[in-house]
């Protein structure tokens, strides 16, 4: 993939696969429009890519374009992310682009859980965003492969049960979800038989148990609580029976992977139609003052940052110093740097993990001190990311040591 | 976007099988209460040895050292690091996307916390992780109740999925919140009322009304009575073993106990006896298990000669003033009562004669906390 230098590109193409791999970048017509508008009537002489993404951050709900803008931006991020796990991880079948599909989806939680405050670029945070939809996608994946019918019946979230019911076509979902609630109160897992996710179909008498459940439980409901009519007459176990294991069929299908026609546009993007509305108020200077304010401020944060870390850094003893390069530098896995120390996976993760807790104390006390910042958990986790990942610049930057 | 496995800001802790607490949880009837009791001791090990090493002062688990009694009808695990509680809420869904909190650990005054902290475990690897957290304002404010489950729940992207954060958060932070206001006191009539209602209901978190339901559970004394009565809530079949069936942490004597203390026990039971089983029982008054323990020979015309013993589970002596008693399950009437002295190694209801069939009921108690155990002869 060439990736684009063109701001009006940036903000309004989309990338395409030929296979498995990048064919080229396809340009909305509409979105080009848009963004060629905004450029000339812009006001601000800072134009660079991370302006005009708090541009179109800040302007997501109101515009009827930004969020078009933000998910051809995001492309780039999305498809690095794609590549760089699926080549890692090897134990579930997927390709860049299968990746990249996963991963795209997620824009708009993406989006809904950025916070410019204190935090790091769009970009940056959504390309490692994008990674962790993939690797948890993965791990899911691999999870739903190897469990039972029913063990997974008895794991999947009501979110997931509620989605599967949907896409089976199921309107009044009430009675499922109470089924699947008694099923999962009656049915554990025996552990001296069968593993948890290797759950054995339920016996005669845990399908009359679960009848028996969902009767009382049936009775038991108050009327507010009873969304949907479930009769008055009691189940009895064989409908039950039957009715549980539909359900467990839906849920394998509904989280069996699909394959999704790549190259369909992944944006709907009104070709040919010009919403009328967002030719005539399109001028938001004050928008543009802001997400200016914004750059700036958070330009201004990361020289900050750098300056404390960089001594921070300098503080930390060899043996961390080391660990840092081994992850941040030469990209090593957990455990692959357990083998080189003669130590153990969740060694090195707990020595990670309290060198970034002691650089994040060290960040949190200056930021307290002199910008008066709160100590909360949702600032700290913004910091959090941003100390992540000026390690990775940091020691991207180092030329690696046997080359010198 | 939630679960890694892979991040060093996400611990993974090792969570190994227990089978002898799988074996002891047995006793719990209810099985979704019985898996909830395994799952929660399990995490409670693996999370006691972590906090430990990540924090300095003192970590002890809330409200007691195995809080059964709270674990068997409410999910969530609750631990005092210092000054500030902590609520984990240990999750088997494969997609980790949610915390789902009981109404309980955030509207009681005495259950709230500072900070509720999303765990996956998976049994099978015997690992949990910890991938998320949220504070009590953002649950209370910006979480979803849901009204039919009672509870509140935040989204994967609503918590701080970084746990460097939450030590770093631990320190600086003052979490400062408005404790919710305390339920009064429900009278002992109306509460005992209420306790029969849960007794049987199939889910007891959600039969009564909040109000009526949080006031018996942050009350100790009515919180352990639910416990122990859904404990007993389905008898013991006297008929099932000689069919070799044992259930709700019945064993054959042989089993139980090495055959050293086996051999003191036949003795004390004159060696007669067709069929001897016997239970771990825990008392919260006392430190050590005791051993229940019934002989049972088989008589002509279908009755039966029953014996009950109660032991310490090692060579001492039973707690002074334990009390083992034997009542009519229908009636309530007390047919038999004794009480240990400073002395005793063992204390026994005589052996009484009746036909199959009978409902009985034994009684354990020490001081405020006791134990019920329902059983047909």
């Amino acid at each position: 993939m060439h990736p684009r230098t063109d701001t009006l590109a940036m903000f309004s193409t989309f990338a395409t696969f030929a296979g498995d791999r990048f064919d080229t970048w396809r340009s909305s017509p509409p979105l080009a429009r848009s963004m060629q508008k905004v450029l000339l009537q812009s006001n601000v002489p800072d134009k660079s890519e991370q302006f005009w993404a708090l541009y179109w951050f800040r302007l997501r709900h109101d515009h009827p374009n930004a969020p078009g803008h933000l998910w051809a931006y995001l492309q780039e991020p999305c498809f690095w992310a794609a590549e760089n796990i699926t080549r890692r991880f090897t134990t579930v079948q997927c390709s860049p682009a299968d990746g990249f599909q996963i991963a795209i989806a997620n824009v708009n939680r993406i989006l809904n859980g950025y916070d410019p405050d204190f935090g790091s670029s769009l970009k940056a945070y959504a390309h490692k965003a994008f990674g962790n939809c993939i690797r948890d996608q993965l791990r899911q994946q691999q999870e739903i492969n190897i469990s039972s019918d029913w063990g997974l019946l008895r794991r999947v979230s009501q979110t997931q049960l509620t989605q599967a019911l949907l896409t089976a076509g199921f309107v009044q979902l009430g009675a499922y979800i109470l089924i699947w609630q008694c099923f999962k109160a009656i049915c554990i897992p025996d552990l001296s038989r069968s593993t948890a996710r290797g759950l054995p179909p339920p016996s005669p008498q845990q399908f009359e148990a679960i009848a028996k459940r969902y009767n009382q439980m049936c009775q038991g409901l108050s009327p507010e609580l009873a969304t949907v009519d479930m009769g008055t007459q009691d189940v009895d176990t064989q409908w039950l029976a039957m009715e549980l294991s539909k359900l467990a069929t839906i849920v394998r299908n509904y989280l069996n992977p699909t394959v999704v026609s790549l190259n369909q546009p992944q944006y709907d993007d009104h070709s040919g139609e010009e919403p009328v509305n967002m030719l005539a108020s399109d001028s938001t200077p004050m928008t543009e003052l802001v997400a200016s304010e914004d750059n700036g401020q958070q330009q201004q944060w990361m020289q900050q940052i750098n300056q404390v870390l960089k001594a921070a850094i300098a503080d930390l003893d060899a043996p961390s110093h080391n660990l840092l390069v081994l992850y941040y530098q030469q990209k090593l896995t957990q455990t692959d740097i357990a083998h080189q120390l003669h130590s153990q996976q969740y060694q090195v993760s707990r020595k990670l993990r309290r060198i970034r807790q002691q650089l994040l104390l060290k960040v949190a006390i200056w930021g307290k001190e002199t910008l008066h910042i709160s100590p909360e958990s949702a600032i700290l986790g913004n910091v959090s990311e941003v100390i992540h990942e000026w390690l990775q610049d940091h020691y991207s930057l180092e030329p690696p040591e046997v080359s010198e | 976007m939630s679960l890694l496995l892979d991040n060093p800001v996400q611990p993974v802790l090792k969570m190994p099988a227990a089978p002898a607490q799988w074996q002891r949880c047995k006793s719990m009837a209810d099985p979704a209460a019985r898996w909830r009791l395994y799952l929660h001791q399990l995490g409670l090990t693996a999370l006691m040895a972590w906090c430990q090493e990540e924090f300095e002062g003192p970590v002890l688990p809330w409200p007691h050292a195995a809080p059964f009694d709270s674990w068997h009808v409410v999910d969530g695990l609750a631990l005092q690091l210092g000054d500030t509680r902590i609520v984990v809420i240990l999750s088997e869904s494969i997609d980790a996307a949610e915390l789902q909190v009981p109404q309980e650990w955030v509207d009681l005054r005495d259950w709230s916390a500072d900070y509720y902290i999303a765990a996956y475990i998976d049994v099978d690897e015997e690992q949990l992780a910890l991938w998320g957290y949220g504070t009590y304002d953002q649950l209370k404010n910006q979480g979803t109740y849901n009204l039919a489950e009672r509870t509140y729940s935040l989204k994967d992207t609503e918590l701080v999925q970084d746990f460097s954060v939450f030590w770093v958060a631990l320190q600086l932070a003052q979490p400062s919140y408005l404790a919710p206001d305390p339920l009064p006191d429900l009278p002992a009539p109306q509460a005992e009322g209420l306790l029969q209602r849960l007794v049987s209901a199939p889910d007891p978190r959600l039969t009564l009304p909040i109000s009526q339901w949080g006031a018996l559970l942050c009350n100790d004394h009515w919180r352990q009575q639910l416990y122990q009565q859904r404990l007993s809530l389905s008898p013991v079949c006297i008929e099932d073993w000689l069919n070799q069936i044992y259930e709700q942490g019945w064993q054959p004597i042989e089993e139980l106990r090495p055959q050293a203390s086996a051999s003191r026990f036949r003795s004390a039971a004159s060696g007669t006896a067709v069929l001897t089983c016997g239970k771990k029982i825990l008392l919260n008054a006392t430190p050590d298990e005791l051993l229940l323990m019934f002989s049972v020979d088989i008589e002509a015309s279908k009755r039966r000669n029953i014996r009950i013993q109660l032991h310490p589970s090692g060579d001492s002596l039973l707690p002074n003033n334990v009390v083992l008693a034997l009542e009519l399950s229908e009636t309530g009437e007390l047919l038999k009562t004794v009480k240990a002295g400073i002395q005793d190694d063992f204390i026994q209801i005589p052996p009484f004669r009746c036909s199959a069939g009978q409902r009985l009921r034994v009684h354990i108690q020490l001081a405020d906390s006791m134990c019920q155990e329902e059983f047909i002869s």
